[in-house]
């Protein structure tokens, strides 16, 4: 078997996932290759480091300094929910406002409209009296 | 007690039931953390970022998925961070930089073994793609199932799969080049 054969098979070993002829095969070339020998011990001296950092339990004083640090950020949401419910009723008012604006113009409107078209038509009127009045006058 | 009535009690500001999830859930963190950047001081910075974030995020989470997994999703994006950074930092351990150990000494051999594998690993993880890195990590530090890393990666099972084979391979060939250069 060729080195790179060999390597390629290396997670296989590792698993266990090889037939007993492939293994066989496979371990006698790592007897007489010390290059295949020596990558396939580093490797495995990687997997049990891995193995090794898996196990390290977390430090005591961690929960401790985690709640520690909890509570600031409980404040911190505390003063978050309490701008977001301020920003809902300012919003609200904002809302308000902008409806109550709304009336009052629109009020303004049509009663400046109002007195603008009673105007008009008193001008009308007062129109058709100068016609009425220029009639009179005419027949005079 | 469930999930869903630990967040309860949280988020009605149950201090107790703070220190319940913190208890549960720390070392898992911790050894998810572990496992992307392999020192225990950063990998305690990385945990009690994690629970920092779970309180701020609690808001969005609205309990379909187990809090193992919001835990581990926020753990992976934290850490990966911190590799990031760094990398950007360009920290590495060269093997120029460690001390010759005395000739006698077994202890400072196999601490010194361990350091360069230390070193060659923390190297040759960061180079995976990102979601190669956290599929291994998961698998490897955790030993999770595809089913529940592919809800943390929120991928399909077969995808999983895949992605921890060429984790592997990729794995062994960075190895293989790093000793190769290095130690050999």
């Amino acid at each position: 078997m060729k080195c790179a054969e060999v390597q390629n098979k290396f997670i296989a070993l590792q698993d266990g996932m090889l037939n007993p002829v492939e293994k066989h095969k496979i371990e006698e070339h790592l007897q007489t290759c010390n290059k295949c020998q020596w990558l396939y011990a580093m490797l495995t001296k990687t997997d049990q480091y891995m193995a090794y950092e898996k196990q390290q339990r977390s430090p005591d004083f961690l929960a401790n300094r985690i709640l520690a640090s909890l509570p600031t950020h409980a404040a911190k949401q505390s003063i978050n929910l309490q701008l977001t419910r301020l920003q809902k009723i300012a919003a609200l008012l904002l809302v308000a406002i902008g409806l109550a604006s709304g009336w009052l113009l629109g009020n303004m409107v049509y009663t400046t409209d109002h007195s603008f078209s009673t105007s008009v038509t008193d001008e009308f009127n007062l129109g058709s009296d100068i016609g009425a009045f220029e009639a009179f006058l005419l027949n005079q | 007690m469930t999930d869903k009535e630990l967040l309860k009690r949280i988020r009605q500001n149950d201090p107790p039931a703070n220190r319940e999830l913190v208890n549960a859930y720390q070392q898992l963190v911790y050894t998810t953390s572990m496992g992307f950047v392999h020192n225990s001081h950063d990998a305690a910075d990385i945990t009690q970022e994690v629970f920092i974030k779970f309180f701020e995020s609690l808001d969005s989470f609205r309990g379909d998925a187990k809090i193992s997994t919001w835990l581990y999703r926020i753990t992976v994006n934290v850490s990966l961070n911190m590799v990031r950074n760094e990398r950007k930092r360009k920290y590495s351990l060269e093997i120029k930089d460690i001390d010759i150990p005395a000739a006698n000494d077994t202890n400072y051999d196999k601490e010194l073994e361990n350091e360069q594998i230390k070193n060659a690993l923390s190297q040759a993880l960061a180079k995976l793609p990102k979601r190669q890195q956290s599929v291994f990590v998961l698998s490897r530090y955790n030993d999770m199932s595809y089913h529940e890393i592919a809800a943390v990666e929120n991928i399909s099972v077969s995808a999983v799969e895949s992605l921890l084979y060429r984790a592997r391979r990729n794995l062994q060939k960075y190895l293989k080049n790093f000793y190769e250069k290095n130690y050999k």
